[in-house]
């Protein structure tokens, strides 16, 4: 785990970093989620509707969209495939989830790659997504929080 | 934003359109600065009254009989917010960036992205603010209604000049569980909602100036692109499609409540 300017960086996964969002490749599967900078910067959410499982999406294409105050904005899959399961009852049962815990229970979207393969931008590991997701914060100049009520 | 930027700032002076493509046209610019035309500045005015809702939103937040009955249209636009009455007395603005030249949270870039619209007010002698809640407000009456979202990777918040507002329809739209909640809903709107009667060319004049200032941008008049035509074709029939007027499914509010503006909101009695 990095942390910078408080935003928490997990080096456990793949980031599409313009993207402010993580990949978690499981077997022939994908989960998907917001990052700490992207909970940060859309702060408390209020809506998300999602994609349901079985829905094709291209590469591109959001796998959900969420809703904070008169903001909205989409959660883009950088794969083409389908929806497998979205997070529906995480969300109801706590719309803040992803606010509070971006990177575990809070995740958006499994998803299966189809075909399998390249997504269609890079996806950053390791040092190397750790040091770009870094120089994007600074550029953002946000620092993150979390929701804690 | 992103240090001051470089290059033109498309204008597009709408005049008055059809209530659909009040929303549709701005839409497709969203989609179209989402794929490289510049950063845009547009205006519009509905020729007709009609009903707008949220993305999110429950249709059955509205009087749909009534609604029908007034022979108001009702889209479900992409960005966020409750249902809304629009009419020709409200002049709509529109500014369309690239994702990329927006920095810090989405709250501080709708501050942003409004910031030169309350210099436009003021330009027009109305003296606004921005408020606690992000509302362009003249005392404690919100003057502007707007919505911010991402259209593909292009930032868009709208905004309009209420010349004259329409307090009754605006209430009379919304499903209320009783006639006590109705009339609490028009008051506090009469109280909270308020019309600013500047002339729009002046405020269009003063926004462009305002925003090309502060974006760092150069502006030109323009037009839309082929590929943004043929998207608001698409958005077209997207927008009179009743799937997407219906909108997500899901249970019903656990209590009803109707928001007048930021910090004023009507519940139901229990």
């Amino acid at each position: 785990m990095s942390v910078w300017r408080g935003c928490d960086i997990p080096t456990d996964r793949s980031y599409d970093v313009d993207g402010d969002l993580w990949v978690l490749f499981e077997n022939d599967l994908v989960r998907l989620g917001l990052t700490d900078v992207a909970q940060t910067r859309m702060g408390r959410m209020v809506t998300i509707r999602f994609k349901q499982p079985g829905r094709r999406v291209k590469a591109g294409g959001s796998v959900a969209t969420v809703e904070s105050a008169k903001w909205v904005g989409p959660v883009h899959t950088p794969f083409a495939g389908e929806v497998v399961a979205a997070n529906e009852t995480g969300f109801a049962e706590d719309i803040l989830i992803a606010n509070r815990d971006p990177y575990q229970a809070g995740w958006i979207s499994l998803f299966r790659p189809d075909p399998p393969g390249q997504p269609d931008r890079p996806l950053l590991q390791g040092d190397e997504a750790v040091a770009a997701y870094q120089a994007r914060i600074d550029a953002l100049e946000v620092s993150c929080f979390r929701c804690e009520d | 934003m992103r240090g001051l930027m470089t290059g033109p700032m498309r204008v597009i002076d709408f005049g008055e359109v059809s209530p659909l493509r009040s929303q549709t046209l701005w839409h497709a610019i969203g989609y179209g600065v989402s794929d490289g035309s510049p950063p845009t500045l547009s205006f519009m005015r509905p020729s007709h009254p009609y009903v707008s809702i949220g993305l999110h939103r429950r249709l059955d937040e509205l009087d749909l009989q009534w609604c029908k009955s007034a022979g108001l249209p009702i889209y479900r636009r992409m960005v966020g917010g409750g249902p809304v009455y629009l009419d020709g007395g409200q002049y709509f603005f529109q500014i369309t960036v690239p994702d990329s030249m927006t920095r810090g949270t989405r709250s501080q870039t709708i501050r942003t992205l409004l910031g030169p619209a309350v210099d436009a007010f003021r330009s027009v002698g109305v003296h606004a603010h921005l408020d606690e809640h992000s509302e362009i407000s003249l005392g404690e009456a919100k003057i502007c209604g707007h919505a911010a979202g991402l259209i593909g990777s292009a930032v868009v918040v709208v905004g309009n000049l209420i010349t004259s507002f329409d307090h009754e329809a605006a209430a009379r739209i919304i499903a209320t569980p009783s006639g006590r909640e109705a009339d609490d809903y028009l008051r506090l709107m009469k109280r909270y909602v308020m019309a600013t009667p500047a002339d729009p060319g002046h405020f269009r004049r003063a926004a462009v100036e305002r925003y090309a200032a502060a974006l760092g941008l150069k502006p030109e008049p323009g037009v839309m692109t082929e590929q943004e035509l043929a998207q608001l074709d698409d958005l077209d029939a997207q927008f009179q499609d009743p799937k997407w007027l219906a909108g997500p499914p899901g249970p019903p509010a656990a209590e009803w409540e109707v928001k007048v503006r930021a910090g004023v909101v009507v519940v139901a009695a229990r």
